[in-house]
């Protein structure tokens, strides 16, 4: 066969053929690909938009459920009422077993609060105890007690016990390592700050200490005893704020001739704290919260300002969890990759405030 | 038959076709992917608003009720649709989304999760229909949310008397539904005590002023 004879051919024109509908199938292969993965991109960035509000939603509930709650005390017997009656129920510290922060605390990014759960056991102590070690013998005949001479303790409850009548807003708070059923007696996990008399309130208690694990980026929940665990990831910022009734005589008041931590005795008492001026609930700052006067005994002190905190406020931030979501400058507190505007969701920050429906309703003065 | 087959086969028309559904396809799923996404959270936001606002919509008529409770003699627990603010004439009452809120199917349930908390005897709360209303009705203003309120007192269950329909230690029990939309319901639930304070004297000459009273909420919690 010649050159020209092979030139001629028709199956010579088909590498040509072959190279221009490459080229074509590139290009449309090239498009194709292309707005399949901006697509792609904007389905991962509405995915983890919607993941980011409902972190928020979920953190922001969690809060908003236990602030409310906060601070509830035994509804039932003679002894039935808030626990800002008797002590600070809300600190803005870590409180619990472990790491607990040093008594006077006041830190920003954490909180613990105590109260009372509605289908709680309820009693008081049949008898006084001697020394803070001893175990409690509970009133199986109380009101709010039922489950028979152990009111429904069980060894791993935690438990709350103080005296309404107590003036220092001395309390306890600690798990039940074991009970015994015929005595009535509930055996702390470790000894007690106090002994406490006969007739001192004993019941069931949800405590929960909200704190940032910064280096995580984490918003935790500890139960004041072995739990500690995080509630939301990718958590930026979180931040406490306290208002507080202005007036000085907001705290509980003892009776007529008595005194307290927040009143001098006197008919009526006198209170010791300070009035804050105006009738607008007044935001505590840092030092107010620290500057006396005290409460408590040797071991759970807290400054009286404590006892009139009406409402608290909560920031939280939190930010996209993929990197690449993530670009830089003020609407990031953690710098990510992102260049484009196809992957770009700034940080999100919801700040909401809660009155503790157990922290605002004072007895008539 | 077989190589007419071939032949078919041959022929490159309609490539494009396959090319185009296969594009048409993979853009359709990812567009159906952010669209679900896009649902399921406006879904899951607009449900947790509607929770909220049906919490707070319950938390309002407790307080309403507890503003009522000042003027109210509680040695007869207040029953029997007594509420002069929650006041809905409507024989078959319903929620915003529809639902029927049933008082005597509520107050049975209600009365059953009571006798399991509280256990039954001659001192058991026993729960009365106090009042119930829109939220409409209860609150005037362009932005209130819609709900319909239910409020329930009882007497405590310390108390020795062995009347559950009449009080004798000057606490109470009142809980508060509210249903909203989308399915919400919320429930709170407070313990209330009656107190009385002597009025303030003004002037010794005249006649001692009435007595103060007030409704102090002992314990107030959120039922779930």
């Amino acid at each position: 066969m010649t050159r020209v004879a092979r030139v001629a051919e028709p199956s010579g024109y088909m590498l040509l053929e072959l190279v221009v509908s490459a080229a074509i199938v590139c290009g449309v292969l090239a498009v194709i690909l292309r707005l399949g993965a901006t697509a792609q991109t904007a389905v991962r960035a509405a995915g983890d938009a919607a993941d980011l509000q409902q972190r928020l939603r979920v953190a922001v509930e969690t809060l908003r459920r236990d602030l409310l709650a906060a601070g509830a005390g035994p509804s039932r017997g003679s002894g039935a009422g808030p626990l800002i009656d008797a002590f600070a129920p809300v600190l803005p510290a870590r409180t619990g077993r472990s790491g607990a922060d040093p008594d006077l605390t006041v830190a920003t990014d954490r909180l613990s609060l105590l109260y009372v759960p509605p289908e709680g056991a309820e009693t008081r102590l049949a008898r006084g105890m001697t020394t803070g070690a001893d175990p409690l013998f509970v009133d199986g005949g109380a009101p709010g007690c039922s489950g028979g001479n152990l009111c429904g303790f069980h060894a791993g409850d935690r438990v709350l016990v103080f005296s309404p009548g107590d003036a220092d807003g001395g309390h306890d708070v600690f798990t039940i390592t074991s009970t015994d059923a015929s005595t009535g007696a509930v055996v702390p996990a470790a000894p007690l700050s106090r002994p406490y008399g006969a007739g001192a309130r004993v019941t069931s208690i949800i405590q929960r200490v909200y704190y940032l694990d910064r280096p995580g980026r984490r918003l935790m929940v500890y139960d004041g005893d072995r739990s500690d665990v995080p509630l939301v990831d990718h958590v930026a910022d979180l931040h406490f704020a306290y208002d507080a009734d202005p007036s000085a005589g907001s705290a509980a008041r003892p009776p007529a001739g008595g005194a307290n931590c927040a009143y001098a005795a006197g008919d009526p008492p006198v209170p010791r704290l300070q009035e804050l001026g105006g009738s607008a609930l007044v935001r505590l700052d840092p030092a107010r919260m620290a500057d006396g006067p005290f409460c408590g005994g040797a071991v759970g002190r807290f400054d009286a300002d404590l006892l009139r905190l009406r409402r608290i406020e909560v920031s939280l931030r939190l930010e996209a969890e993929a990197d690449e979501f993530r670009g830089s400058g003020p609407a990031f507190a953690n710098p990510g990759t992102s260049r484009d505007g196809d992957r770009y969701l700034p940080d999100l920050t919801m700040t909401f405030a809660v009155a503790p429906r157990n922290m605002g309703n004072t007895p008539l003065r | 038959m077989t190589r007419a087959l071939l032949n078919r086969l041959r022929v490159e028309r309609g490539t494009a076709l396959v090319t185009v559904l296969m594009v048409t396809t993979l853009v359709a799923t990812l567009s159906a992917a952010i669209v679900l996404v896009v649902m399921s959270n406006s879904l899951a936001s607009a449900n947790h608003g509607a929770a909220q606002q049906a919490l707070y919509a319950a938390d309002a008529a407790l307080e309403s009720t507890i503003s009522e409770l000042r003027t109210t003699d509680w040695r007869a627990i207040p029953g029997g649709d007594a509420s002069l603010r929650l006041r809905d004439g409507s024989a078959s009452p319903r929620a915003p989304d529809g639902r029927s809120v049933a008082p005597d199917r509520l107050r049975a349930a209600l009365q059953a999760d009571s006798d399991a908390r509280y256990g039954t005897g001659p001192n058991q709360p026993v729960w009365y229909l106090y009042g119930r209303a829109r939220f409409a009705d209860l609150l005037s203003g362009p932005i209130v949310p819609p709900a319909y309120l239910i409020v329930w007192p009882a007497d405590d269950g310390d108390e020795r008397d062995g009347d559950p329909e009449r009080d004798s230690n000057q606490v109470i029990l009142a809980r508060a539904e509210a249903f909203g939309v989308a399915g919400a319901h919320r429930t709170v639930e407070a313990t209330l005590s009656l107190q009385t304070a002597p009025g303030a004297m003004v002037d010794p000459e005249s006649p001692p002023p009435p007595e103060r009273r007030e409704v102090r909420v002992l314990s107030w919690r959120e039922v779930r």
